[in-house]
């Protein structure tokens, strides 16, 4: 059971971190290596509120998400915008969010050593269980951590289809050239996905240690996940993520539990090559993920 | 002082043969080919673990070693190679025997890793290969990680030393090897470079479907590229660990291995194998020189390796804005010299 | 009549490929001028520079007066100015409807229905399939939901790229009887590229022939069709 809700749990975490990852993508063409530090600065966000202003670490949920946005934008227009403006392609600007990805691990170890060091906190390796509360006999974690992940996709998805803002995020993905023409701003409207992008990796960061043991290297560590739950989801929808999470986490807790029960413990430790197996074996064989999948089945 | 400075000198060039080696191989893969190979680190590894696992078995097998202590060569792995570093000293040939077997398995083992990871992935476009090859590069960390009979698990193992026999010259000896492991891709990448080979994969590069169209099979042509990466990867890693005697999974991070090559690659010049070499020399200088004088700067109130990190990110970026060829461009090439060009033209009277 | 667009000198390409050479062209308020040329002469390039999605390395575009030749891309459309790209110019994933609200994006949000009701009275096919999702439509059907689109800004000034290339004679015909409707119903003025000159010469007031980025001849449709030179030379025809 306890493995059933941690599947759950995990699930709705990976789905945040997906969606940003997918929504980048999706409209600036970038795939975004740096996305797991973005991550990794959410659970920073909640550990330095935490230690300093001794509050619930779910009262800092808009502090991250702030943060983690305005990092994400940075990153967008110190980072890639100028290198895209001359006409980069998308490999040479995944080079670049790798650069990016160094300078925040960078700097975010520096930061974790800073805190260790001068305010003595336990900035390496660090868990807030303890703060959690429990509804209907289960952790918080586990209802906020899906509502967080509903009320995004969902309120994207609204947005998406019925405001002209979503109008023009679409046809962004879709004709860039003509989009700008009928006058989309394409600087503005990829600025904003890439802020909203880091928005919920700051919640799902933010939620992380909740259940889940961090370090500076979590997000790092996690992006091929990450990549694995994108990819799988498919671009196509915006719903990808959240199923590709379910899919994803399922794999890696319940079914390695599922799996060492047939053939014995000595499996588990590899539960974090089943993601890389998803994402091997999507590339190969559904290479426009699962939405894209269900897209062209219903034609 | 003197001794101090050989010291850092013989590794600066013993990690100047390793990464010169594996940034040849990028630039074989990325620079001819135009294949984004974010996997460097897996055939690495795989050389590393051959390194790790297949000399210390050989060693015990060519000398004298109480056979009881095979019983679990992992947790015996400090005593049995160092009876075996005792019978090397004194013998060049069983020790040379080692190194080259060694160098012909992990040769293997980075063809097959350049096959099992690039037969996928050649297929996919641009970015999407990228990434297939980002993830599998992560497959044998996890592996070695968790799975100890390979190389110990995290802690790692140590390995008989194969350049035991060369006494105070030791370091010396295995520097210079890995600058001649160095020298043989160069040697290789200008022979490929002047055939016609060369033309084949820089019109992958520049235009795949072209090629396609002429009856080159591109996905082929790069399977293979990324199998010779991958050799040369392979035998990198194996040259490492007998260089540092020992392997750890830990430290064959996709930073160190995937990411540092590409900085290095990027900010000489995927161009040009000059580029390579200068962009490879300055990183190990800066990487060498940050690591020799961190105590300078304990001031600081963080660990000053980080400060390698800013550094590869922030160099990486500005290349990329103001000069993303590098800093060594590539040369046009041309199908004939330029004297056989112009015998040519006067013969057909242009 | 009053000048709407006067392009002066300019020298556009993509990059740090020179593609136009000191182009000069004027379009008056109302009129219709076209832009002939062989394939590959810079034609699509020359509107794309007036929308910035072309580099301009030097000259001036003066719209009604205003410079627009450093403004940003997107907010070219603002001017008062519609574009009808030669290719990929609707969004197919999106609905007909859909198509024509991202036209009236920088309108205000209220005069969106409005003006929809003025387009659809101007381009009657269109109603019929509003709701069709723009990717599955023919050709013709297709062109025809791309001018209405460009149409829902509110334009002083229609640029035309090659509306009928591609088409089967009976839609290019139905694109052609639309814009000349058009310019008769309304006082728009329009720039239009067109490969199939006898579908266009009696619409357009002025003519330019563009032959390898450089602007060769300028004057009546009927002068360039007489100067038989001229036309078997660079037109293909005789
Ligand atoms: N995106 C681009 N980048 C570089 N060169 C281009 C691009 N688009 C067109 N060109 C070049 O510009 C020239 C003019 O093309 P274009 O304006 O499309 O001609 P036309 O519309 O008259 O057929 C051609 O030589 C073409 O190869
Ligand atoms: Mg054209």
């Amino acid at each position: 059971m306890a493995s059933f809700i941690d599947a759950l749990t995990y699930s709705a975490l990976l789905g945040l971190m997906g969606f940003g990852l997918t929504l980048i993508r999706r409209t600036t063409g970038v795939w975004n290596v740096a996305h797991g530090e973005v991550v990794t600065i959410g659970a920073y966000v909640a550990l330095t509120a935490t230690s300093f202003l001794s509050h619930s670490p779910y009262f800092f949920l808009p502090l991250a998400f702030i943060v983690c946005a305005a990092v994400s934008g940075i990153i967008f227009l110190a980072g890639i915008e100028p290198i895209r403006a001359k006409g980069a392609s998308s490999m040479l600007l995944l080079v670049v969010t790798i650069a990016i990805s160094l300078i925040t691990i960078a700097a975010i170890n520096i930061y974790a050593d800073y805190l260790q060091n001068v305010f003595h906190l336990a900035s390496k390796n660090f868990l807030f269980a303890r703060f959690d509360f429990t509804l209907w006999g289960q952790m918080g974690i586990l209802w906020s951590a899906w509502a967080a992940l509903g009320a995004l996709t969902v309120s994207y998805y609204l947005m998406l289809q019925h405001t002209r803002l979503g109008l023009a995020l679409r046809a962004l993905a879709e004709q860039p050239a003509l989009a700008i023409v009928m006058g989309a701003n394409v600087k503005a409207l990829s600025f904003l996905s890439w802020c909203l992008a880091g928005g919920a990796a700051g919640l799902a960061g933010c939620l992380f240690p909740m259940r889940f043991q961090c370090h500076p290297g979590v997000g790092t560590s996690m992006i091929a996940t990450m990549f694995a739950v994108s990819i799988f989801g498919g671009i196509e929808k915006m719903y990808g993520p959240l199923f590709a999470g379910l899919v994803l986490g399922f794999a890696q807790i319940y079914g390695i539990d599922l799996i060492s029960s047939w053939i014995g413990p000595g499996v588990i430790p590899f539960k974090d090559l089943i993601p890389m197996i998803v994402l091997l074996l999507t590339l190969q064989f559904l290479p426009e993920g699962l939405s894209g999948f269900v897209g062209r089945r219903r034609g | 002082m003197g001794g101090q400075w050989l010291l850092f000198s013989v590794d600066l060039l013993a990690l100047f043969g390793i990464y010169l080696a594996l940034n040849l191989s990028l630039r074989l893969q990325l620079g001819y080919t135009g294949i984004a190979n974010f996997g460097l680190v897996l055939a690495f590894t795989g050389g590393a673990y051959v390194g790790g696992w297949l000399p210390i078995r050989l060693g015990m097998w060519l000398v004298e070693v109480d056979p009881s202590l095979a019983e679990d060569m992992i947790w015996n792995n400090v005593i049995i190679a160092s009876q075996v570093d005792l019978s090397l000293q004194g013998a060049p040939f069983t020790a040379m025997t080692i190194l080259l077997l060694t160098l012909l398995a992990a040769g293997a083992a980075g063809a097959l890793l350049g096959l099992l990871s690039g037969y996928p992935a050649v297929r996919l476009g641009g970015d999407y290969l990228a990434i297939s090859l980002l993830a599998f590069g992560e497959v044998l960390a996890i592996i070695g990680n968790n799975y100890d009979p390979v190389v110990g698990g995290p802690l790692g193992v140590r390995i008989p030393d194969v350049w035991a026999w060369a006494g105070d010259w030791r370091f010396m000896a295995a520097s210079l090897a890995n600058c001649v492991l160095a020298l043989g891709v160069w040697m290789y990448l200008n022979s490929v470079e002047r055939s016609p080979l060369g033309r084949v994969l820089r019109a992958i590069r520049d235009n795949s479907d072209a090629a396609a169209s002429l009856g080159k099979n591109v996905a082929r042509i790069r399977l293979n590229v990324i199998v010779a990466g991958g050799i040369i990867c392979g035998l990198a890693g194996a040259m490492y660990t007998l260089y540092t005697t020992g392997v750890a999974p830990s430290a064959l991070s996709r930073f160190d291995w995937t990411f540092l090559p590409w900085v290095m690659v990027i900010f000489g010049g995927s161009g040009s194998n000059v580029g390579v070499l200068i962009g490879t020399f300055v990183f190990i200088l800066v990487q060498k020189l940050i690591i020799t004088y961190k105590f300078a700067l304990s001031f600081l109130p963080f660990d000053p390796v980080w400060l390698q990190f800013l550094l590869m990110g922030l160099v990486l970026i500005l290349v990329l804005n103001f000069r993303p060829s590098g800093l060594v461009t590539e040369k046009a090439s041309y199908a004939l010299g330029r004297r056989e060009m112009a015998k040519a033209a006067g013969k057909e009277g242009l | 009549m009053s000048q709407l667009l006067r392009v002066q000198d300019l020298n556009a390409g993509y990059g740090a490929i020179h593609v136009l050479f000191d182009i000069n062209l004027e379009c008056d308020q109302g009129q219709a001028v076209a832009i002939v040329g062989p394939n590959g002469s810079g034609k699509t390039t020359f509107l794309n520079s007036i929308f910035r999605l072309a580099d301009i390395f030097s000259g001036r575009v003066v719209l009604d007066g205003k410079e627009i030749q450093r403004e940003k891309a997107h907010r070219i459309t603002s001017y008062g100015i519609g574009y009808l790209r030669q290719e990929g110019n609707v969004f197919p994933g999106l609905t007909v409807e859909e198509n024509l609200k991202m036209g009236a994006f920088n309108l205000p949000g209220k005069e969106v229905k409005e003006r929809m009701d003025e387009v659809l009275s101007l381009i009657k096919p269109v109603e019929v399939f509003l709701r069709r999702t723009a990717g599955t439509l023919s050709g013709g059907e297709r062109e025809m939901v791309a001018l209405a689109a460009a149409l829902m800004c509110r334009p002083k000034l229609l640029l035309l790229d090659e509306p009928t290339s591609g088409l089967s004679p009976i839609a290019s015909a139905q694109i052609a009887e639309l814009v000349k409707n058009l310019k008769d119903k309304t006082h728009l003025s329009m720039l239009v590229i067109e490969q199939n000159l006898k579908i266009m010469f009696d619409i357009v007031d002025k003519c330019y022939l563009l032959v390898s980025g450089r602007m060769i001849f300028s004057g009546q449709p009927e002068e360039l069709q007489s100067d038989r030179e001229l036309m078997r030379t660079y037109l293909g025809l005789s």
